[in-house]
């Protein structure tokens, strides 16, 4: 039977109990800053986080983190967050307070808050439990990281030169809280798929240029794990991270508010850059010959180096405060070298020691991958 | 301190429906079209003249089951022997697991045979483990592998078996869709519990579970 309805769309909803929660209260905090300000957005948090700092203060005088006891550090961090946000739940007003998305927002941001301040005290120890298995893998890292990517056995349709993930992860090191740091990986693994897709895509150019159209035997490859692994096994290498096992153990072992994160893109991330550092750890590579040195241009190791340092020292990673998904990698890549120069700037004022290091900055951003050859970012 | 949770999980929908969520690996040689299965499923189509060149690495799905909402996260996982080691990373924690092979080389079945007893050993006993032989468009030519032998060992070891084709898309989405069936508790239709029906070609595939 044919029955008419008469249906009524509304801007908002009547009642004030059905009001949508801000966008905003909705989207994952990545950084220090954005954390910090997140939770200081918040009035009714005030109380909260004074409790929260002397909490964080209590423990990083008074507990010894103990490199055959990381899972005990691991839950008394875990019971501050998660009393925190107890707390802070109840203090939030309706209709928010019962918003399953903000109270998952909520939980990461406390965690990242609470990671950063203990990071000094907790990634040391880390770093000094897995401190054979970096050096082993650095010293992989130096053997590798001249060889060319078919050596390794990067699919020759893949290897391209790919300076933003190398850039991308070099810059892990610098990152404080674990939730950065696997964000770090993912846009690595997202600057890998973006240069090779726009290499693919200069190699379809160059085909239809050259025979005036694409061929229907043209073969378009696709990245697979058997793929990915020996490509992040070049970009690590070329990265050259100092605690590559300390930071992946960091990721997985504090990054527990998360229902996610053994199943998502991020998880797979972390899991494909744990099966790279594996298959480096147990690889035996001197079959690799000195003739196989790249030829590649790729931007050095020191100079990443200098740029990377320099950030060492600040707190905050602004190429992380810009929260709008439609940035570019291009322009956060141009925010970071914006902020380089900021600390550069208020660094030369302060320091005259620190001459030298500027100094060597400067060849840095003369070969950063914005002037580079490659002309392959979107 | 490794977490060993199994990757299932319910979250809030947009429209405030509640999704449920699974892992899923691929296993197999290298060749015999894992990520080819997981993209014919994702986005309907054989990687051949695919738009989007990169990322068959990590797909995700989202279909409708018995009313349900069920997002698929597809793991791949990496064939060549000399990675053997490092697939417990990739299958840890996962919900289901297709052990794909190709039907025109029997040394791929061998393989997908040593990937079911892994996995038998390895994951949890309620993980759903579908055997699927992959490239049954050349089958008529090149068939190296009889049906029956590997549906004898897949209804031996209690899995899911499945003929199928990414090229063609011949029961890539019902296979899919059965293991959704599985996941979320509910049986399929009772004449296909426990293989998949090979009928029709891409129009039937293609058909029904996309959401």
């Amino acid at each position: 039977d044919y029955q008419q309805y008469k249906i009524l769309i509304l801007e908002q909803p009547f009642h004030s109990k059905f009001k949508q929660i801000e966008k905003k209260l909705h989207t994952h905090k990545i950084s220090v800053r954005e954390c910090t300000e997140f939770l200081q957005s918040f009035p009714e948090f005030k109380g909260s986080l004074e409790n929260l700092d002397r909490n964080i203060e209590y423990f990083c005088s008074h507990y010894m983190v103990l490199a055959d006891y990381l899972n005990d550090a691991v839950s008394r961090l875990r019971a501050l967050s998660i009393d925190t946000l107890k707390d802070m739940q109840k203090k939030i007003k309706p209709p928010a307070n019962n918003d399953l998305k903000l109270r998952e927002v909520l939980a990461g941001t406390i965690e990242s808050y609470v990671m950063n301040a203990v990071y000094r005290k907790v990634f040391v120890v880390i770093r000094q439990r897995f401190s054979k298995e970096d050096h082993l893998l650095l010293a992989k890292c130096h053997k590798l990281s001249q060889v060319r990517p078919e050596e390794i056995g990067v699919r020759k349709e893949f290897s391209c030169p790919l300076p933003t993930a190398v850039v991308e992860l070099a810059n892990l090191g610098s990152l404080t809280t674990p939730r950065e740091k696997l964000t770090c990986l993912k846009w690595t693994v997202d600057n890998v798929t973006e240069c090779i897709a726009a290499s693919l895509q200069e190699k379809r150019q160059a085909q239809i240029s050259l025979d005036g159209f694409l061929s229907d035997d043209f073969y378009e490859p696709c990245i697979t794990t058997d793929d990915l692994i020996p490509i992040l096994v070049t970009v690590i290498a070329r990265a050259k991270c100092c605690h590559l096992h300390s930071d992946l153990f960091y990721i997985e072992n504090f990054v527990w508010e998360s229902t996610d994160r053994d199943r998502d893109d991020f998880g797979y991330c972390l899991v494909s850059f744990k099966a790279a550092a594996q298959y480096m750890m147990e690889t035996d590579f001197s079959y690799l010959k000195e003739s196989s040195l790249s030829t590649d241009r790729e931007i050095s190791i020191e100079e990443l180096m200098a740029v990377t340092s320099i950030k060492d020292e600040v707190r905050s990673s602004p190429r992380l405060t810009t929260t709008s998904d439609a940035h570019t990698r291009l322009e956060r890549q141009l925010s970071r070298i914006s902020d380089i120069l900021e600390q550069t700037s208020q660094e030369m004022g302060q320091q005259n020691g620190s001459r030298r290091q500027i100094q060597s900055i400067f060849p840095a951003l003369q070969d950063d991958i914005l002037d580079q050859q490659f002309g392959k970012q979107k | 301190m490794s977490n060993s949770r199994r990757n299932s999980g319910t979250r809030p929908g947009a429209a405030g429906g509640r999704i449920q969520q699974a892992k899923l690996v691929l296993l197999g040689d290298q060749g015999v079209g894992k990520s080819s299965l997981a993209l014919r499923f994702v986005r309907g189509q054989f990687p051949e003249h695919s738009e989007a060149t990169v990322g068959a690495a990590f797909l995700t799905q989202t279909i409708l089951v018995q009313g349900q909402s069920l997002k698929f996260d597809i793991w791949d996982t990496a064939g060549q022997e000399r990675y053997h080691s490092l697939a417990p990373m990739y299958y840890r924690g996962a919900q289901a697991a297709v052990v794909v092979y190709d039907i025109n080389n029997a040394n791929t079945f061998n393989r997908a045979i040593s990937w079911v007893r892994e996995l038998r050993q390895q994951t949890a006993v309620n993980t759903v483990i579908v055997l699927a032989g992959n490239k049954a468009d050349l089958a008529s030519e090149h068939r190296a592998v009889p049906t029956e032998d590997a549906r004898v060992f897949a209804e031996e070891t209690g899995l899911i078996f499945a003929e199928c084709s990414a090229k063609s898309g011949l029961a890539v989405n019902e296979m899919f869709m059965m293991i959704a069936h599985k996941i979320v508790g509910k049986h399929a239709s009772p004449n296909s519990s426990q293989g998949v029906q090979l009928t029709g070609g891409e129009e039937a595939s293609s058909s029904g579970c996309k959401c």
